[in-house]
């Protein structure tokens, strides 16, 4: 393969160096997401602080008694110093500790818990979706630039990015689920294969909107590809056009499509929040909307601090996936 | 800004060299006539600027009072009602443009505040360098962790929801796109020779920032700026509907999508309607962005 080539970068490294030096620069990225952890969780437990006034009368409602919001105080240790409360959080933390959620008088992390299926599903199944219709969208428009498929997709992309979510969802549910009964119009589906079934509307909502992202970031690549000396080496050994797509072009094109999906997990994370609700999902978006009505705080706080974690972690992961299937980038 | 999705985007356009603004080819007639002849600024402005007579004009176009609960609930559209009545008896049609008012504004104010505090913010980073950036750039890091809803969501949640709340959010989450983005041009700017000349002239440093290096790095902003926009608009929708957003009785396309989703079989013109005069608007929008991304990399 074409990349192998410059895995040594001096002419010394030797494939073992080249490994370790790896496995380094692998470390030194996951020490790197320690202090961006630690400021979120600053953040998140600054949350309930910001809040004006007393969060625990907030929290309680008008009518709660002033022995139960000074219990509440206590229980939230509102009334040490904010360092204090901060170190007891992070103690709390260590122990997988979120605190007890005011509407379910259940431990916040059981809670979470319960909900988390629907919304990790939600995430796999669509940015496999997107991979799946970015690739070979971007590679046919590519092939054919310029073209009037070249030009609807661009048309199409621009359409797509301006769609509110919850009304291309609704749009999805009207066409697929109650006019012709293809999907279910919601819920998570019982088994495998129903929550294949249950989950392809939502998860083709959020793709929909991150492809027109990855198509464009894609085609640019693939454009710059199909132009690169190397693809000529191999159409000039008389290798067939699709099999210099299929083998050279889009190997590097998926790296591509990795990288961008990965610059843009937080925002695909993030729809899951409006398409939960939408399709009737009982995952961990609906659960942050339902509590932020409910003004169920310790929830709120759990909530945001593990899907910030979650972006953390992808994007972690994106960082050493691509460096493992594109040696020549390295760990930033 | 939602996220940090069209960095990539924005960073795949070649970065203009200095000057790129203060233009050098030729007069202002020429530069209008390039500017009329681009097609992707003139149908997007076009688009724009309809939405915009609409809105101003609202009382005129609108025909109805948008908050006014007096037809016949659930109306089929007809000559009285273009677009019907929703379950209050209120007409769709003049929901619809009266909410071009609110949704517009919210939506510019929603890119102009981040893009103004991001933009200052880059500048001094990248001018002063240092202790600074490493602190703005850390911060930063810590708001991108963050998944552009849930952040919108809880501070929408510690202040309330209304139209302030969500101009302070999206400001929150908005401002580090832009600081990256022209932090990164400072670097490079800084060391041309136009700003040691400035230097050793003696200028202040208020002056250098914003008189030479301001209009030199504030191109790439304005090209994300606009297609921010498109998503900052979707989004606003999207808390609209989620009923954290602009609060209701006040006709927003949002929340008319809301409304209208009970209603999805029986008349989905309710909920259709107002997705389509987003997608309209937005469509526009990312015409203009496209238009002026290609008129500032031909000057």
């Amino acid at each position: 393969m074409v990349d192998d080539v410059s895995v040594a970068t001096s002419p010394r490294a030797t494939p073992g160096n080249a490994a370790w030096s790896r496995l380094g620069a692998v470390v030194r990225r996951a020490l790197q997401a320690i202090p961006t952890a630690i400021g979120v969780t600053v953040l998140t437990f600054l949350l309930i602080r910001l809040i004006p006034g007393d969060p625990a009368r907030t929290a309680l409602g008008p009518h709660a008694s002033a022995r139960a919001v000074a219990a509440l105080r206590a229980r939230w240790g509102l009334n040490q110093s904010l360092p204090v409360q901060y170190w007891h959080y992070l103690v709390h933390l260590a122990q997988g500790n979120l605190g007890q959620s005011l509407f379910y008088h259940r431990p916040a992390t059981a809670v979470i818990g319960s909900f988390v299926a629907p919304t990790v599903w939600l995430i796999v199944y669509s940015a496999l979706l997107s991979v799946a219709i970015s690739i070979p969208v971007a590679a046919a428009a590519a092939v054919l630039r310029g073209r009037p498929f070249d030009q609807g997709v661009r048309l199409l992309s621009q359409i797509a990015l301006g769609m509110p979510q919850p009304w291309l969802g609704l749009l999805l549910i009207l066409g697929f689920a109650l006019k012709i009964h293809v999907f279910p119009v919601g819920g998570f589906g019982v088994g495998l294969a129903g929550h294949i079934s249950a989950m392809f509307l939502p998860s083709l909502t959020i793709a929909i909107g991150i492809a027109p992202i990855l198509i464009r970031a894609l085609r640019v690549e693939l454009l710059e590809v199909l132009g690169a000396d190397y693809v000529t080496t191999a159409r000039a050994k008389g290798l067939r056009e699709s099999r210099v797509l299929l083998r050279h072009a889009l190997h590097n094109a998926a790296i591509r499509a990795v990288t961008v999906l990965g610059l843009n997990i937080a925002w695909l994370v993030s729809g899951t929040v409006v398409v939960e609700l939408v399709f009737g999902l009982p995952g961990l978006g609906s659960l942050l909307v339902t509590s932020i009505l409910q003004r169920d705080f310790p929830l709120v706080q759990g909530l945001a601090l593990l899907f910030a974690l979650m972006v953390i972690a992808v994007n972690l992961a994106t960082d050493i996936a691509r460096s493992v299937l594109d040696p020549r980038t390295g760990l930033s | 800004m939602p996220g940090g999705v069209d960095i990539a985007v924005a960073a795949d356009r070649p970065a203009g060299g200095p000057g790129e603004l203060s233009s050098s080819a030729g007069s202002p007639v020429r530069l209008r006539r390039r500017w009329l002849h681009n097609r992707s600024l003139v149908a997007g402005g076009t688009i724009l600027i309809v939405f915009a007579i609409a809105g101003a004009c609202a009382p005129l176009v609108a025909g109805h009072n948008p908050l006014a609960q007096d037809a016949a609930p659930l109306a089929n559209p007809s000559w009285h009602h273009l677009l019907g009545t929703d379950q209050l008896g209120r007409d769709v049609w003049a929901r619809l443009v009266y909410s071009i008012r609110i949704d517009l504004s919210v939506a510019l104010g929603a890119v102009a505040l981040p893009f103004i505090a991001g933009t200052a913010i880059g500048l001094l980073a990248g001018y002063f360098g240092t202790a600074v950036d490493a602190l703005v750039m850390r911060i930063g890091e810590i708001v991108l962790a963050f998944p552009f809803n849930v952040l919108v969501l809880a501070l929408v949640f510690v202040m309330g929801s209304g139209v302030v709340s969500v101009l302070v959010a999206f400001t929150v989450t908005g401002w580090i796109s832009y600081t990256i983005i022209v932090r990164g041009q400072v670097l490079t700017e800084r060391h041309q020779e136009y700003v040691l000349a400035a230097q050793l002239l003696g200028y202040s440093r208020r002056r250098i920032l914003l008189r030479h290096v301001l209009p030199n790095v504030v191109t790439q902003a304005i090209v994300y700026a606009m297609s921010d926009v498109v998503l900052t608009t979707a989004s606003i929708v999207a808390l609209g509907f989620l009923g954290l957003g602009i609060t209701p009785p006040t006709p927003e396309w949002g929340s008319m999508i809301s409304d209208g989703t009970p209603f999805l079989t029986t008349h989905p013109v309710l909920a259709a309607a107002p997705g389509v005069a987003v997608v309209i608007v937005g469509f526009g929008l990312s015409l203009i962005g496209d238009g002026l991304a290609d008129l500032m990399r031909i000057e």
